[in-house]
């Protein structure tokens, strides 16, 4: 009879077992947007980090929101009291299938609420439960981050928008805003506004200085397709050496956005007698912060800290776009895909044109062009220039 | 095993007719009410603390009010606190301390700004202030020290925390350590001995003992939910480990006296408690609770029943259980007998749970967020809905 009644709860228990997980965003009531996303700089006092996560603005009525974790059932791993910390509480948890019998090879991370449910209690696994009912946020925003495994140490966060429930609406393009061409720190080259003909680019043309250091600064307009003379055009000469900074951010539903491009990358258009031909050179990618905690805050592999062009957040954002010296002494290679350095120094002499494409999540795209002509000899040939 | 049976009705005899009565000796909601009870009984309960102040959010974020009480509940002062254009502001108030800790951030900088820090006294006077950061990664930051003995904080690049006097003296360094844990809202993962001579700090894993500032041990494994006894003698550590709690029991000098493992599985973290006169450690995983010998490690009875560990309470003789859900505390005596039970009267709340479909389903609930105190005889109750604490006295 026992041996009946076990085997008939086990057969229950199979039939109405869950294992596949739902997942949610985690303010039902709230609109379904971020103002922050994965790789945004952040620069502090000690030490500065890529934003691990998305920000989620919270209701500005009443500031309060209740939050759930992004699957339904979860165990409480951590939880770091609020406190004096400045940033209210974080929760960190990991994921189970619905019916609580399968682990999951992910978790998220909660931070800013004001308050928690006092019955949280670390290792006990829940289905269904809020985190935090009608709580108000430090800074009025719930940061989220989805991490796999689960652990608290920044070496593992994955691109939340991998979850569809967490990609939100964006249709607006990431922005592109200026090319800076360092010819004097990582770069060595004279560099000067190439107008030509009738056709003039003063316009695009500027300087940026700081710190002794002078970058030039390239206005990235509207690109009109199949115009090349609404782009920047410069002349490289000396040593011909130049590198590339890219200022630019991404936005999601509001102009006034600031997050960072899902994927910036660099391409070569060159002419020869085999017509054009388009090659890949660097490409930056925010999948995920992977890499040894060491790795984890190598920020200025990827953006540009230093004067004049300080990344810095809430402000203009600025990519390199070639590997830095810190390279060789490892990468955060999560967020750099590709890592091939355009050396304007080996090209040949003649007209080039490089490409760059911004990328959101939602493949979103804006490029800009910018046409370069290395110079060796000591005049221009234009008809070199623009054979293609 | 003679012996064993011997100890044990020993035990029984001196607790078996042992009489419980709770009488309420206070309920209010009026600071100057319970101030003046806690005046006339000082000297009793040292360890009761006046209700020294009250913080108000009057706009989020941005401008709080901070009321100031004397011993004798008389409102000292009001101060209006408003953050700087563009800055947050967020004040928090250790009202039994008569500390206020103000928080100021440059809301440009958002995460990334480091944070102001601005301590004042019981009379809003300022005492020190200092500017420190957070990192989300590590969790290096400040923090509140168990028992009010003063502040944490830590910094990640040179991986040491400070510990810091309400006063801004810095009284003890610990090297690779840089978080304070919490187990719930109400629960840090940190304690000390009643005198303050002694602290055990957890975060991240690891576990430093200190005595007077200084680290004497540490230890990463295992990892979970302390207790301290009162001279600072003999250290409890709570673990689970696939699914078995067990209770480790170390001396002043980080050496394994005993440990302890519950006979069934259960989620959740064991903790304990020790006896004033370091002769018992009550336990509890789930909903298994289990009296040891503590010098032996000796399990004196072991049952299932309601609620978690608060204290032992009138000079030992009973053990005072909470079940915050069920708004109910338990005094057991040290037999395992239920004697009394009492019922906290801090009204419903809602409870909202998620069905997989997404549906938000609402159902009424007793309120949970009320804490649950032991002072010797007296059990002190209060809700975290608004100021209003309730003493109860075992007779």
């Amino acid at each position: 009879m026992n041996r009946v009644a076990i085997i008939f709860s086990l057969v229950v228990a199979l039939l109405f077992a869950d294992t596949t997980a739902t997942y949610f965003w985690p303010i039902p009531g709230g609109d379904k947007i971020v103002i922050s996303n994965l790789g945004d700089y952040r620069p502090e006092t000690s030490p500065a980090h890529f934003h691990a996560g998305i920000d989620i603005p919270t209701d500005t009525v009443d500031y309060k929101e209740d939050v759930w974790t992004i699957t339904l059932s979860f165990r409480v791993d951590t939880i770091i009291h609020k406190d004096y910390t400045g940033i209210g509480y974080i929760v960190k948890v990991q994921h189970f299938s619905n019916d609580t019998t399968k682990e999951l090879s992910h978790g998220s991370r909660y931070i800013h609420m004001n308050d928690i449910e006092p019955d949280l209690q670390i290792g006990s696994v829940y289905i269904g439960d809020l985190i935090s009912y009608q709580t108000t946020f430090w800074q009025n925003h719930l940061h989220l981050d989805y991490r796999r495994p689960h652990s608290l140490s920044g070496s593992n966060v994955i691109n939340p928008f991998v979850l569809p429930i967490l990609q939100v609406d964006d249709t607006l393009k990431p922005i592109l805003n200026h090319l800076y061409v360092d010819y004097s720190c990582h770069g060595d080259a004279d560099v000067e506004n190439l107008n030509f003909l009738s056709y003039e680019f003063d316009t695009l043309y500027g300087d940026t200085m700081g710190g002794g250091i002078t970058f030039t600064k390239l206005k990235l307009p509207t690109e009109s397709p199949d115009n090349d003379l609404d782009d920047p055009h410069i002349l490289i000469s000396g040593n011909r050496k130049a590198r590339f900074v890219l200022g630019g951010h991404d936005n999601f539903y509001s102009t006034t956005d600031r997050g960072a491009p899902y994927e910036l990358s660099l391409f070569l258009f060159d002419a020869d007698s085999l017509g054009v031909r388009q090659k890949s050179y660097y490409t930056l990618r925010f999948d995920s912060l992977l890499g040894s905690p060491d790795e984890v805050h190598q920020e200025e592999d990827v953006y540009h800290v230093s004067a004049p062009l300080i990344s810095d957040i809430g402000a203009p954002q600025y990519y390199r776009l070639y590997p830095c010296d810190s390279v060789i002494s490892g990468l955060p290679g999560c967020v750099i895909t590709g890592t091939a350095e355009l050396k304007t120094e080996d090209l040949d002499e003649g007209m080039h044109r490089i490409k760059i494409y911004a990328k959101d999540y939602e493949n979103n795209t804006k490029t800009a062009d910018v046409h370069f002509y290395i110079r060796k000899s000591d005049w221009v040939d234009f008809c070199r220039g623009f054979k293609e | 095993m003679r012996r064993i049976i011997l100890a044990i009705l020993t035990f029984a005899f001196c607790h078996l007719w042992a009489e419980v009565k709770v009488e309420k000796v206070l309920e209010t909601t009026s600071v100057k009410k319970y101030n003046q009870w806690v005046k006339k009984n000082k000297a009793k309960y040292p360890g009761l603390k006046p209700y020294y102040l009250k913080t108000e959010c009057i706009k989020w974020g941005k401008e709080w009010k901070v009321y100031y009480y004397n011993e004798d509940g008389n409102l000292r002062k009001e101060e209006l606190l408003k953050a700087k254009p563009g800055w947050w502001l967020y004040v928090s108030g250790e009202s039994f301390l008569g500390k206020v800790v103000v928080t100021e951030s440059d809301s440009f900088l958002g995460e990334s700004s480091p944070i102001i820090y601005t301590i004042k006294n019981e009379e809003g006077k300022k005492m020190f202030s200092f500017e420190w950061g957070f990192d989300y990664e590590t969790g290096k930051g400040v923090y509140a020290l168990p028992n009010g003995i003063g502040l944490f904080r830590s910094n990640s690049l040179e991986n040491y925390a400070e510990i810091l006097t309400w006063d801004g003296k810095i009284i003890g360094r610990i090297d690779g350590f840089l978080r304070l844990d919490a187990y719930s809202s109400a629960e840090m993962l940190s304690i000390a001995s009643p005198d303050n001579k002694f602290m055990l700090l957890s975060g991240g894993g690891t576990t430093v003992y200190i005595k007077d500032g200084k680290e004497i041990w540490r230890k990463t494994s295992p990892s979970g939910r302390l207790s301290i006894s009162n001279d600072g003698e003999y250290v409890s550590i709570g673990a689970n480990a696939e699914l078995y709690g067990t209770i480790y029991l170390y001396n002043y000098n980080g050496e394994l006296i005993y440990s302890y493992k519950f006979p069934d599985k259960s989620r959740g973290i064991p903790t304990s408690k020790f006896s004033s006169d370091n002769k018992y450690l009550v336990a509890e995983f789930g909903e298994q609770k289990s009296l040891l010998n503590n010098i032996t490690g000796e399990p004196l009875w072991l049952k299932k029943c309601e609620g978690t560990i608060v204290s032992f309470a009138k000079n030992n003789e009973y053990i005072t259980f909470v079940d915050i859900k069920a708004q109910k505390i338990y005094i057991y005596n040290t037999l395992g007998n239920l004697q009394d039970t009492i019922n906290a009267p801090y009204g419903e709340d809602i409870k909202k749970k998620r069905t997989k479909e997404g549906e938000i389903i609402e159902s009424k609930v007793l309120y949970s967020n009320w804490t649950c105190e032991v002072f010797d005889d007296l059990i002190i109750t209060n809700s975290g809905r608004e100021w209003h604490p309730i003493i109860y006295k075992i007779k």
